[in-house]
């Protein structure tokens, strides 16, 4: 895979735990659409969202990781920047958890 | 009993009809003829096409399926209930047709048959939203 591919799925990811991610702006488009359709009674819209976002982070994270792993054998010199990178989405992961955890 | 569930065509489909150059009223020898008596057909190409498209996208469940799911639900069991939509139900748009059965046998307001059937949301959503999101770049 690519530099270029790899940064634009990291791009897709970024900042997840944020309102305004990506992610995140397509979870609740998703969960709202499901909700006026539907109208479930009892539903806890934002822990819904926040579900699915993280579930979506972590897949997407797991596929990085994974093309990380054969760049680094192919580039060692990167090994530095995709740390960084990883530890940025040990943090998000760990922002989605905690907002979802509280609700458990 | 199964029930039959058949494929229905979109509740918007509208129907075929073909129109052939219109004139507008003339005026002539024997004064203004009204061309409204000519007869008027409207292809719409385009909206054959979307139906032809849709009824392809259109996967549905199998109405033995459907059938099964629904009398779980009804009977209360719950975890069969929820096993059946697992293996049964595998989109989205398989899931808005399992809720709309649901619905009309007045099961969807059950709290219980609710949190499954969002459990599988939550699960079908990422499920098809990923591809999506990663096409191209994977």
């Amino acid at each position: 895979m690519s530099q270029e591919k790899l940064d634009s799925l990291r791009l897709i990811i970024q900042r997840a735990d944020e309102h305004d991610s990506l992610l995140g702006m397509m979870s609740r488009v998703a969960v709202d659409t499901f909700i006026q359709k539907h109208s479930p009674a009892k539903i806890n819209r934002n822990q819904l969202v926040d579900q699915i976002t993280q579930d979506i982070h972590r897949q997407i994270s797991a596929l990085i990781y994974q093309q990380e792993e054969s760049l680094i054998g192919q580039k060692p010199k990167l090994e530095q920047e995709i740390n960084f990178s990883r530890n940025q989405r040990r943090i998000e992961q760990k922002y989605l958890q905690e907002k979802i955890a509280p609700t458990r | 009993m199964a029930r039959e569930i058949s494929s229905t065509t979109p509740q918007n489909q509208t129907s075929q009809s073909k129109e052939s150059g219109v004139q507008g009223t003339q005026k002539g020898r024997h004064g203004i003829r009204d061309t409204s008596h000519a007869e008027a057909q409207v292809y719409h190409d385009k909206s054959v096409q979307n139906t032809e498209v849709k009824s392809l996208e259109r996967r549905q469940i199998s109405p033995q399926n459907l059938n099964m799911i629904i009398q779980l639900a009804k009977k209360g069991e719950l975890s069969g209930f929820s096993s059946a939509l697992q293996q049964h139900c595998s989109n989205l748009k398989e899931l808005d047709q399992t809720i709309s059965l649901l619905k009309n046998e007045g099961i969807w307001k059950s709290e219980d048959v609710q949190k499954i059937i969002i459990n599988h949301f939550k699960i079908l959503f990422p499920q098809e939203a990923l591809p999506k999101l990663i096409e191209g770049l994977v």
